[in-house]
């Protein structure tokens, strides 16, 4: 059984849409019988303070959708960076994020805070006027990730999947003559790109 | 750590590419309504981009411009051209 820490911000629209990403990973009142609990800080309830205690109280996976930079988690205010990181307690953390692979992540396991890192080393590409585009397959596999019996990184490679057949779709197959297919699949390409598991 | 980086666009390149996205935005019928989100930037609407790139500065041109870069990793420079060329043609 799994204690699962949520936090997202959902500070702008962008936040936002990342918000329902996470509500298609745990949909509110269903049950998802690996999670035994459910810690849910959202809105104005995600400070530094509370993010640091959240995670120096311990659980096993921590799912952060937001902003991010590099070096930290939260881009108008820092909710934790590569030195405040270490409250954390070696949970496995996935970060529906931009950049944070970059230094936060990695910096983060080799300190032993987290056991873990799923995220992103570069720019997040997010489809606003159609959340479930990308976003639904990412929610999927974090789900099934949360189910239990596969690893982060065969989780990661299976988002990597996902998102190369999306750009394919939008790229060459049906989806090719969509108004914004250009778009969209040079946004899986980037986000594919990106993805990192430490 | 984050890969290396791909080759940058061209001038030439970036000029030919903010004038066919700005054609494919303006001729977008429903262009108010398709919203994205480039990393921290956004969201923003095709002509919010368009736009952008017509000034070729801002955080929003420059991320769209890295994004077409790592995108001809795949697809020539012309195909992407293309992409957006004729999905405007197809609803204007």
């Amino acid at each position: 059984m799994t204690d699962v820490l949520i936090i997202r911000p959902e500070n702008d629209d962008v936040e936002k849409t990342l918000a329902v990403w996470c509500d298609l990973t745990l949909p509110p009142g269903l049950a998802a019988p690996a999670v035994l609990t459910v810690t849910d800080l959202r809105g104005a309830a995600v400070t530094a303070a509370a993010v640091q205690s959240a995670l120096a109280s311990g659980g096993d996976i921590v799912l952060y959708f937001g902003h991010a930079t590099e070096t930290t988690l939260g881009l108008w205010t820092t909710l934790v960076d590569t030195s405040t990181v270490k409250c954390a307690q070696g949970q496995v953390m996935i970060a529906i994020a931009c950049k944070a692979a970059d230094t936060f992540g990695p910096s983060a396991v080799a300190a032993g805070a987290l056991a873990e890192y799923l995220g992103f080393n570069d720019i997040l590409f997010v489809y606003n006027g159609n959340p479930a585009v990308i976003g639904y397959n990412i929610a999927d596999r974090i789900r099934t990730y949360l189910d239990g019996g596969i690893s982060l990184r065969q989780t990661g490679d299976d988002i990597v999947t996902d998102l190369r057949d999306i750009e394919s779709l939008f790229r060459d197959g049906s989806m090719s003559t969509h108004v914004d297919a250009a778009m969209i699949w040079m946004g899986a390409h980037i986000n594919w790109r990106g993805l990192e598991v430490i | 750590m984050a890969e290396p980086e791909a080759e940058p666009l061209t001038q030439s390149q970036r000029r030919e590419l903010a004038e066919v996205v700005s054609y494919w935005a303006e001729r977008h019928p429903r262009a108010q309504d398709r919203l994205f989100a480039f990393g921290d930037e956004g969201p923003f609407s095709p002509l919010d981009l368009a736009e952008a790139l017509r000034s070729d500065d801002g955080p929003i041109a420059r991320q769209f411009y890295r994004m077409a870069q790592f995108a001809l990793e795949v697809v020539p420079f012309g195909r992407l051209v293309e992409g957006f060329g004729s999905t405007g043609l197809a609803t204007s």
